[in-house]
């Protein structure tokens, strides 16, 4: 993975949000590109779905950002424990509900995703590739490593989770059944 | 980054100027502007539209499709999750009470009534809606059944996992936003609160002004008495809850909110003779019990003069039947494996050593996958087994376990049984009865 911590923009997190607040709209999209692999590589352990993580990963930084306008987080430098506390609501949420919620994508009124069977690729390959503890680990001081493990990452149910959850009406599927199953073919015979 | 993040990165940063950007920039809604119209027409005209519309809403709304159920509901059974109505529970008779609350609504048309239905699995669910003759519905408006103006009816088999709980509770809860189609927040539908702020792209209507609303209701159980709440403008009011029950419902128009919300549930629940109530997000300021002679209050913000604060009282409600777990059980586990993709499904089988008669205790499965850096350090997961069990059957249940390249190690796991607090969390605090381990090669 990429230094999430700093990407093309030097600013911390947390003053990307603060720009945010103040009206700069393309601080928020900052974010999104150095925090989407973190959310996707977290939402996609507990799912082993791709589809249903891109749709949760959606809606978490949806979420995010209707959060950030009522009530904007006491973050210095990194956003990963509220962003991760956020997709995993995302995620419980939407196990009581038996589908992945689409609300707050409504309500800021984005529009349906349309995922390619390369997006898939992606995220699948991204799976391989990251370790999020370590990512974790490495970005977060001990004290809040220690508590966004306790309270986000030692979960239970995900089990139930994985095979209850369907995707949001807002998911457009585009991609090719067939790939899909020779590429996860192709990973099965290569672990 | 692909198209779909490029794309969806830039549908935020357009959401994030259409949230923050300056309020002079902010497109003006118009809503409600009045007209310089003579005061005493202004009043003769806004009779007769409220008469109209109150006439309109409850004698003429026609009736359309009931509702249907949605989400893992579907799929319900007797004795699975929070199982179905028991036999009976289709009419406003048995197990299906409709309470006799008739809460007017703010803006006039059907009042709003409530609904308690015992399950196949002993959970008391509440139901909420508008009234007509007699039955409890939602309005096909706000989005809902494609606008088409009509009344359709809550069946009682409809139930709502998120408004069920054990008949042993105190259960608060609270609807903010709510349409005023009745319908709580989910799949369903969902428009623009009035006065927020709709981003260029939207396409989602506006509610109509002054349709939503802010709903709170809940079961206090047999020794409540009345609730306190605060109403819009600050100013108290207090109505009793019914008997037995302990149930109220009070609807109220939605106070101005700073951001758009599409309709949110918050719910909490205690059992019944714990003090003091800690509810969450509730127009409830303080709720008032008796006990024999003894009268106490609870709540935020006790009513100032009113009675002594209700810590310490017990109510007399006995411990649910079989809510004590007998130490000492214990039943082997049989396990196969069979190699899955990234990793491996264990089918596990053991015999029940304990029934389970309804969803007041649950079995559950929990794994502890090794906690190396190869493996990912996943942390403890766990599978709970919501459904009726007799003693002495066998549980068969697949578990994945995830394998990691280069992840080796033991993963063990445990078969636990308890009691559930809630609808569907499964076993808190249980004991364990078997256990289980599995060499990853």
């Amino acid at each position: 993975m990429d230094d999430v911590t700093l990407g093309a923009d030097a600013s911390t997190d947390g003053e990307l949000l603060e720009r945010t607040c103040a009206g700069e709209r393309e601080a928020f999209g900052v974010l999104y590109e150095r925090r989407h692999e973190l959310v996707l590589a977290f939402l996609l352990k507990r799912t082993r779905d791709p589809e249903v993580a891109m749709d949760l990963m959606a809606e978490t930084f949806a979420a995010a950002l209707i959060a950030l306008a009522d009530r904007p987080p006491a973050i210095a430098g990194s956003a990963a424990p509220w962003l991760l506390t956020i997709a995993r609501n995302a995620l419980i949420d939407s196990y009581r509900r038996g589908r992945v919620e689409s609300a707050a994508r409504r309500q800021l009124a984005l529009e349906p995703m349309r995922i390619s069977d390369s997006d898939i690729e992606q995220v699948l390959h991204l799976a391989a590739e990251t370790d999020l503890l370590l990512s974790l680990t490495e970005e977060l001081p001990a004290d809040q490593f220690d508590a966004l493990r306790a309270r986000v990452l030692d979960e239970r149910d995900y089990e139930e989770i994985a095979q209850q959850l369907e995707c949001s009406a807002a998911v457009v599927r585009k991609r090719v059944s067939r790939a899909i199953a020779t590429l996860r073919a192709a990973k099965e015979t290569s672990t | 980054m692909s198209d779909f993040h490029s794309d969806y990165k830039q549908q935020l940063i357009t959401a994030a100027g259409g949230l923050f950007e300056e309020p002079a920039a902010r497109p003006e809604l118009r809503i409600g502007r009045s007209r310089h119209v003579p005061l005493l027409a202004a009043i003769m005209l806004a009779v007769l539209v409220l008469a109209a519309a109150a006439f309109a809403a409850t004698q003429i709304i026609g009736v359309g499709t009931p509702v249907r159920s949605s989400g893992v509901q579907r799929h319900a059974t007797p004795s699975t999750g929070v199982g179905v109505p028991v036999q009976g529970a289709h009419s406003s008779h048995g197990s299906a009470r409709l309470l006799g609350i008739s809460v007017p609504d703010p803006a006039g048309g059907l009042p709003w009534g409530m609904r308690i239905v015992r399950t196949t699995r002993g959970l008391q669910c509440v139901q909420i809606g508008r009234l007509l003759g007699g039955r409890l519905g939602v309005l096909g408006q706000d989005g809902l059944f494609d606008d088409d103006g009509l009344f359709h009816e809550l069946p009682a088999a409809v139930l709502d996992q998120d408004t069920c709980d054990q008949p042993t509770h105190f259960t608060v809860y609270d609807a903010r936003a709510l349409a005023a189609s009745a319908m709580l927040p989910g799949p369903h539908v969902w428009c623009w609160y009035p006065g927020s702020v709709r981003p260029e792209r939207a396409h989602q209507p506006f509610c109509p002004a002054r349709d939503e609303r802010d709903v709170a209701f809940g079961v206090l159980g047999p020794h409540a008495v009345s609730v306190t709440y605060r109403v819009p403008g600050g100013a108290l009011r207090t109505v009793p809850v019914t008997s037995g029950y302990g149930a109220y419902l009070i609807v109220l128009r939605q106070p101005p909110l700073s951001q758009p919300l599409n309709g949110s549930l918050s719910s909490s629940s205690f059992p019944l003779d714990r003090f003091p109530l800690e509810y969450q997000a509730s127009v409830l300021t303080s709720i008032r019990f008796r006990f024999g002679d003894h009268v106490c209050q609870t709540g935020d913000e006790p009513l100032p003069g009113g009675p002594s604060d209700c810590v310490g009282s017990r109510s007399s409600a006995p411990p649910p039947a079989g809510s004590r777990v007998a130490p000492g059980l214990h039943t082997p586990v049989t396990l196969k494996a069979h190699k899955a993709p990234h990793g491996y499904d264990l089918d596990l089988a053991f015999a029940a050593p304990v029934a389970v008669r309804n969803a007041n205790t649950a079995y559950a499965v929990e794994q502890f996958p090794p906690q190396t850096r190869s493996c990912g350090e996943l942390g403890t997961s766990g599978l709970p087994i919501e459904r009726d069990v007799a003693r002495g059957q066998i549980i068969h249940v697949t578990l994945f376990v995830e394998q990691r390249p280069g992840c080796h190690g033991v993963v063990r796991g445990r078969i636990i049984f308890g009691r559930q607090p809630d609808a569907s969390t499964g076993p808190v605090g249980g004991e364990t009865i078997g256990r289980f381990s599995f060499a990853l090669p």
